[in-house]
């Protein structure tokens, strides 16, 4: 059966992958591309967000009886990347394409240190000890599918 | 539950890696320095105290300095929790790292047995202290993944390379003690080019590649496997002795760090990720030269006697492939904590969001690109002075400048943090929250 961790962690890259596509759209300066990319990575954020604030992290956090710990963090760090996102957006709006780019690169880095933290430290402890996790996992294969 | 109070929040107060990367650029300024002034004997054979010294200031004062500050950073990142006492122990190993390198470097370069003593004490204590620190307390976890396996084997390098430099530097000192010199002096490099910088070096880009530059992974058996015959070529390198024959040990590490450098490149080359940034040339350059490196010590091991050899080994290995990843990395570090600091304090206030810089406003992709320029640069300048000595003024003033671009960068991305918390301060006090 398929992992948390092995699921969550090709969502990280389906992520990855949605930004790229927006970086290259930028670089290609193709006004409609940059908005279908973007507006696609966009999606994929809040997805995988939601997905782990209103599945994954509560089932952790009654399992281990432990609201403030790893998972107050990683929420913390979805706040941190929100924000970005909402500037990155901004600047998108006002057509500042360069400045756009900025927030990309600040956003990936960003990303890229969570997504560390979680896959080598918070999605195994969840395969660990989060009980039933084939009903948890088609739980969160739930959120956001159309 | 034990495993809950894992804590995965640990960044570290910004004053902790930043007193190492400020450090750095100083030391990589003295080097630079002593070649200018000791042109004639600091690259002319690597038992002058010139060379000697000229080397520790580089493999101390700039890449252990680097990689001890960044290790605050990574390890937590990386799964390996955080390192204890995290602000005390940095204001402990750096005072230690930073008199430990100049007294050695002093040491080397005048046979002073005081400065030798002192050295040794300090450098023993701070990086030796470290290492087990290190070792004992962040990486016996069983959290993490690919990268931890090369960074464990590093901490043993590290812990080994310390304790032969230990005891060179006091046989020095006292040349009573008796130490066999070279043989002992070929295994301490041996360890500390091998099992160790070149460890961490894999061990950092096994986790920081893939994920970065969107680019597929190494691999849990790749990853293991090089790992594996780096260390055990380095040490049947250092150790083998009359038993062994050096050409295995030669030959596990020269294989090893062939299919290293070539899976860098692959990966590199199959990256998601197109933009052009200096990093990915850092890595692709790093790499390149880490074949140079291996050809040149495969001619050494083979019996090429031209004792400039050894030397344009180490330029090429230290100043080439580490120090070439170590700047580039250290430009994006200093710029994501700083940025990250920041914004966890617009988090409580969004009214400070616009005073927010970016990556690239604290640490900008034109100095990364200057600092890329410059160190290559100084790295051709270098290795034609091992070949042609008179160009050696010339390889210590470039040597100069590639430091003074990295201290401009640490000090600028320094003065934007202070500049930007402060305005971010004051707008959070207008609200009448305490910052």
């Amino acid at each position: 059966m398929e992992s948390l961790a092995t699921f969550l962690s090709a969502d990280h890259r389906d992520c990855d992958a949605a930004l790229t596509r927006f970086e290259d759209a930028i670089r290609a300066g193709d006004p409609g591309a940059i908005q279908q990319t973007f507006d696609a990575f966009h999606r994929a954020m809040v997805r995988h967000f939601a997905r782990e604030e209103d599945a994954l992290f509560p089932t952790f956090e009654a399992a281990t009886g432990n609201a403030h710990g790893p998972t107050a963090v990683m929420r913390m760090e979805h706040d941190q990347m929100r924000m970005v996102l909402a500037q990155l957006e901004a600047e998108l709006a006002r057509g500042e394409t360069s400045r756009s780019l900025a927030h990309a690169d600040t956003l990936m880095v960003l990303v890229q240190q969570h997504n560390m933290k979680e896959e080598q430290i918070l999605y195994p402890m969840c395969d660990q000890v989060c009980g039933d996790a084939a009903e948890l996992l088609a739980r969160i294969r739930g959120i956001g599918e159309d | 539950m034990k495993l809950v109070t894992l804590r995965i929040d640990a960044l570290p107060p910004m004053r902790v890696p930043l007193r190492f990367y400020l450090t750095a650029p100083v030391f990589g300024m003295l080097a630079g320095s002593l070649l200018l002034v000791e042109s004639d004997t600091a690259l002319a054979s690597r038992w002058m105290p010139a060379a000697l010294a000229l080397t520790h200031l580089l493999t101390l004062g700039v890449l252990a300095m680097v990689m001890v500050g960044s290790l605050f950073q990574v390890l937590p990142v990386l799964g390996g929790g955080s390192i204890p006492g995290t602000g005390r122990t940095a204001a402990v190993v750096h005072p230690l790292l930073t008199i430990g390198s100049g007294s050695l470097g002093y040491g080397l370069l005048t046979h002073s047995a005081g400065s030798l003593t002192l050295g040794a004490a300090t450098l023993g204590v701070g990086l030796g202290g470290f290492a087990i620190l290190v070792g004992t307390r962040v990486l016996r976890r069983q959290a993490g993944g690919d990268a931890l396996f090369a960074i464990r084997l590093a901490a043993l390098g590290m812990a080994s390379t310390a304790a032969l430099g230990l005891v060179l530097a006091l046989g020095m000192a006292w040349p009573s003690l008796g130490i066999p010199f070279r043989l002992w002096t070929d295994a301490h490099a041996l360890l500390g080019f091998g099992a160790l910088t070149l460890l961490l070096v894999m061990g950092v880009s096994f986790q920081v590649v893939p994920m970065f530059h969107v680019a597929p992974p190494f691999g849990t058996r790749t990853t293991r496997v090089l790992s594996l015959g780096v260390f055990a070529g380095a040490l049947g390198l250092a150790f083998g002795g009359e038993l062994l024959d050096p050409r295995w040990p030669g030959a596990a590490l020269g294989l090893a760090s062939t299919a290293y450098a070539l899976a860098l490149l692959t990966r590199l080359h199959r990256r998601r990720r197109r933009r052009a940034e200096p990093l990915v040339r850092a890595w692709q350059l790093a790499a390149t030269l880490l074949l140079v490196t291996i050809a040149v010590g495969t001619a050494h091991l083979s019996g090429v006697g031209d004792p400039r050899l050894q030397i344009l080994l180490a330029a090429l290995f230290g100043y080439g492939f580490a120090l070439t990843v170590v700047l580039a990395m250290l430009g994006k570090i200093a710029a994501f904590l700083a940025f990250t600091h920041l914004q966890r304090q617009c988090l409580r206030a969004p009214e400070a969001i616009p005073l927010l810089p970016t990556m690239d406003d604290i640490v900008g992709s034109r100095a990364a690109w200057t600092q890329l320029g410059v160190h290559t640069l100084a790295l051709v300048a270098l290795c034609a002075a091992v070949l042609w000595p008179a160009s050696a003024p010339l390889a210590g003033a470039t040597m100069i400048a590639d430091f003074a671009v990295c201290g401009r960068n640490m000090l600028g991305a320094a003065l934007r943090y202070r500049r930007a918390e402060r305005a971010i301060h004051e707008t959070i006090a207008a609200t009448g929250q305490r910052p």
